[in-house]
């Protein structure tokens, strides 16, 4: 009996350990849902693509990837994993595309990063490192695409609003009937990616939203502020932007940290204080040796002079 | 002042000390063997840096949390080392201390070595030795670095200066008292000598330039072991972020240097057998500077320790946690207690101021510096203020490997092939000086008298 209820220990230790790992291999698993899993490129990926892709590749993604095929993605916990190996080759398009605009974890969201395209344009890079890649036929995509949505802005300087009309594309390229129900959502550009204004807004049934412009947001050294607006819930409609310069009262500072001289700065930025204390102390102690080694020689010399007396 | 002789017999005081300084000077077999050992340990060592050089820093324990490791400790240690040079000649030298005579040589001998290779275990620490020379192309004065390097080569070229000036009198009587074995080094201790005849005027030049070195020294000694300390001290770490970082060091040199120079000191007198000139009153004196210093130092490490144990903030905490009572607590404690507080207090009697009792006390302050380095340049890297995410713990915690350790033993072994090489080749003693201060007028000219009466007494025999 007794060994019976150690044995049964074990059982439910082992049970428990079981369900545990089992539970952790699920929280790794990173599912895709399924209405994304067959999504496709709305166009066909060419050299140039390939080429914008690594680009963005190489400022977004290689700081923790590491170069494809090289496995010198950086040592995290969990690993980055290099983007040339079988497990993430073997994903759909779709697939690699929803975890670039999801991101998890540690890896983050490029949903307000990078436009779809530039998404799409990653799939194309990546995909150099799969020998035997054939792209999707781009058709599905095809049926949904274009700038189907015209986007208009009217700048109130005085309000600090921004009042963006989104219409549908008419014959020839003009707007057509108002667009209601697109999600638009207003960045201004700046270093580091781009900075999401106000909320994100749906267009009314006049294909029309309001942003309210921050007012002590700096714009550039001449106080203009980059700005676009973007469709933002159809990823068919997301090279639909609308680029806009607004002015602001809240001019950059453009005095850079390296401009003059300072403790930070490169050696020919060095203050000056700092230069002469060194020189001044340097020269002091080398040429109070050289006066000695100067006294060295007279020894040598006071002892010849003794000799051929 | 205290007279180290009774000199009655100057003539024969003379003569002992004449023959007891050229006894061991030159060739011997002993000589060689220990050499051969030396150079054997060299080479294994060296092939542990062939295997760093060839693999690069990847096969130390260095990793992105530690990335100051042995190396770094063992190169404060080794500046540490070197300071005691300038504590013997210029601070008690210039206080009118009489009875360092016979030692100062040694002390500047131990300061030239370990400054010497100080400046190899920074490049040990490199992972690209080759691109040494773009820190003279792209370094910059703002950072303690370059200073540091402008200090620790102006300090050993003031401590050759130092140690090849008061020596050339020497040279001069040695190169015509006995011949060497093998008789080049009269040759080269004639061309040393630099035609010294012990005239008033190059009396004169030798004590002046003397007195400018010992005083210029001062101010070069303290800045080595400060910039040092601000190598660390100049950073907003926890653990070495702190004012007193320069005396602290600096006292702590003094420690370490006084071990190493009485562990010398028991050494040379036992194996060149001067026993009569490095006496139970030089132990005796030099434990009472010991007791000094490391009082002050130990004064230091209160206050180092004492006021961020008392406001204890968030990071300190972390910090001295891990020193008192954490992950460094047994070693902290042994360094402590073992290699500072007992032989500080034992030194204050005079029965341990013997010199197997010193020599036992000045090995163990020694090896407590040693750690007391490790202690202070690893423990701060493991807590950083902006810890790395999602790190793999073998990153964080830091563990010497075998190569490592035999790279810093090499350090080691180079340093004792220079202090054997400069105590093999050259008189050790400073004897011009001693038979001046024991009332001997013309010291070259006496012990070429000596000389000769030696070879004629070989001769009637």
């Amino acid at each position: 009996m007794r060994t019976m209820i150690h044995h049964m220990k074990y059982i439910f230790v082992g049970l428990g350990l079981f369900l545990f790992t089992g539970n952790i291999l699920a929280q790794n698993e990173w599912v895709v849902p399924e209405d994304k899993v067959g999504n496709v490129a709305p166009f066909e990926f060419t050299d140039a693509t390939i080429k914008t892709g690594e680009k963005l590749y190489n400022t977004n993604c290689q700081s923790c990837h590491g170069q494809p095929g090289k496995e010198n993605y950086i040592a995290l916990n969990p690993i980055p994993g290099d983007l040339a190996w079988p497990e993430v080759q073997s994903q759909t398009d779709g697939e690699l595309f929803y975890k670039f605009t999801e991101g998890r974890g540690a890896m983050p969201s490029f949903k307000n990063i990078l436009s779809a395209d530039d998404r799409w344009a990653l799939v194309a890079y990546l995909r150099t490192y799969k020998a035997d890649y054939v792209q999707p036929s781009t058709e599905m995509a095809k049926a949904f695409s274009g700038a189907a949505v015209l986007l208009n802005t009217v700048y109130d300087a005085a309000q600090h609003t921004l009042k963006v009309t989104a219409n549908e594309m008419g014959d020839a390229g003009a707007a057509g009937d108002p667009a209601p129900g697109l999600d638009l959502a207003l960045f201004a550009k700046r270093y580091f990616g781009d900075l999401k204004l106000d909320e994100e807004k749906t267009t009314g049934p006049d294909g029309s939203v309001t942003f309210m412009i921050p007012t002590d947001l700096p714009g550039d050294t001449a106080g203009m502020l980059h700005c676009f607006v973007r469709v933002v819930n159809n990823d068919d409609y997301s090279n639909v932007k609308e680029e806009i310069t607004l002015t602001t009262d809240q001019k950059a500072d453009d005095y850079s940290l390296t401009e003059k001289r300072a403790m930070w700065g490169t050696m020919k930025k060095i203050p000056i204080w700092l230069l002469a204390t060194y020189l001044v102390v340097v020269l002091g102690v080398f040429g109070t040796l050289a006066y000695i080694a100067l006294m060295v020689r007279k020894i040598y010399l006071a002892g010849k002079q003794n000799d051929t007396n | 002042m205290d007279q180290i002789i009774n000199i009655k017999d100057k003539k024969g005081w003379y003569s002992k000390l004449l023959n007891d300084t050229a006894r061991p000077m030159g060739l011997t077999d002993s000589h060689k063997i220990w050499m051969g050992v030396l150079v054997a340990g060299l080479a294994i060592t060296l092939f542990a840096y062939f295997l760093q050089l060839r693999d690069g820093l990847i096969v130390t324990g260095l990793r992105d949390y530690v990335s100051w490791g042995m190396y770094i400790a063992n190169f404060v240690f080794f500046v540490a080392c070197s300071l005691v040079g300038m504590f013997i000649s210029a601070v008690l030298g210039l206080a009118g201390a009489k009875w360092i005579t016979p030692i100062a040589r040694l002390a500047e001998i131990i300061a030239v070595a370990f400054a010497m290779v100080a400046g190899l275990v920074i490049i040990s620490d490199m992972g690209r030795p080759d691109r040494f020379m773009y820190l003279f192309f792209y370094g910059r004065l703002q950072s303690p670095i370059l200073w540091d390097v402008t200090v620790v080569t102006t300090y050993v070229i003031i401590s050759l200066f130092l140690y090849f000036i008061p020596m050339i009198p020497d040279l001069a009587i040695f190169s015509k008292y006995k011949t060497m074995n093998p008789p080049l080094l009269n040759k080269a201790f004639k061309i040393l000598s630099l035609n010294w005849i012990g005239s008033s005027e190059q009396q004169a030049l030798i004590k002046r330039s003397v007195r400018i070195l010992l005083i210029l020294i001062v101010p070069v000694a303290l800045a080595i072991h400060t910039v040092t300390s601000w190598l660390f001290a100049a950073t907003p770490r926890i653990g070495w972020d702190s004012t007193i970082f320069g005396p602290y060091f600096v006292t702590g040199a003094f420690v370490a240097g006084t071990a190493a120079l009485i562990i010398g000191m028991f050494f040379f007198r036992n194996n060149y057998k001067l026993k009569d000139h490095i006496t139970d009153m030089h132990f005796d004196k030099m434990g009472k500077v010991m007791v000094l210093v490391s009082l002050v130092y130990l004064y230091f490490n209160i206050n180092e320790f004492l006021v961020p144990g008392y406001k204890l903030k968030l990071h300190d905490a972390v910090h001295l946690h891990a020193l008192f009572a954490g992950k460094h607590a047994l070693l902290f404690w042994s360094v402590q207690l073992g290699g500072l507080i007992i032989p500080l207090v034992l030194m204050i009697f005079r029965r341990f101021r013997k010199p197997l009792p010193m020599l036992i006390l000045s090995v163990l302050m020694l090896v407590g510096s040693w750690f007391k380095r490790y202690l202070i340049v690893i423990p701060t890297q493991e807590h950083p203020h902006l810890p790395i995410q999602n790190v793999p713990h073998e990153y964080i915690f830091y563990k010497p490997t075998l190569i490592e350790t035999g790279v810093t033993l090499a350090s080691f072994l180079l340093v004792i092939v220079i202090i054997t090489m400069l105590s093999k080749f050259f008189p050790l003693l400073p004897v011009y000086e001693m038979a001046h201060e024991a009332g001997i007028e013309n010291p070259e000219a006496l012990a070429e008298e000596l000389a000769a009466e030696e070879q004629s007494k070989a001769k009637n025999e």
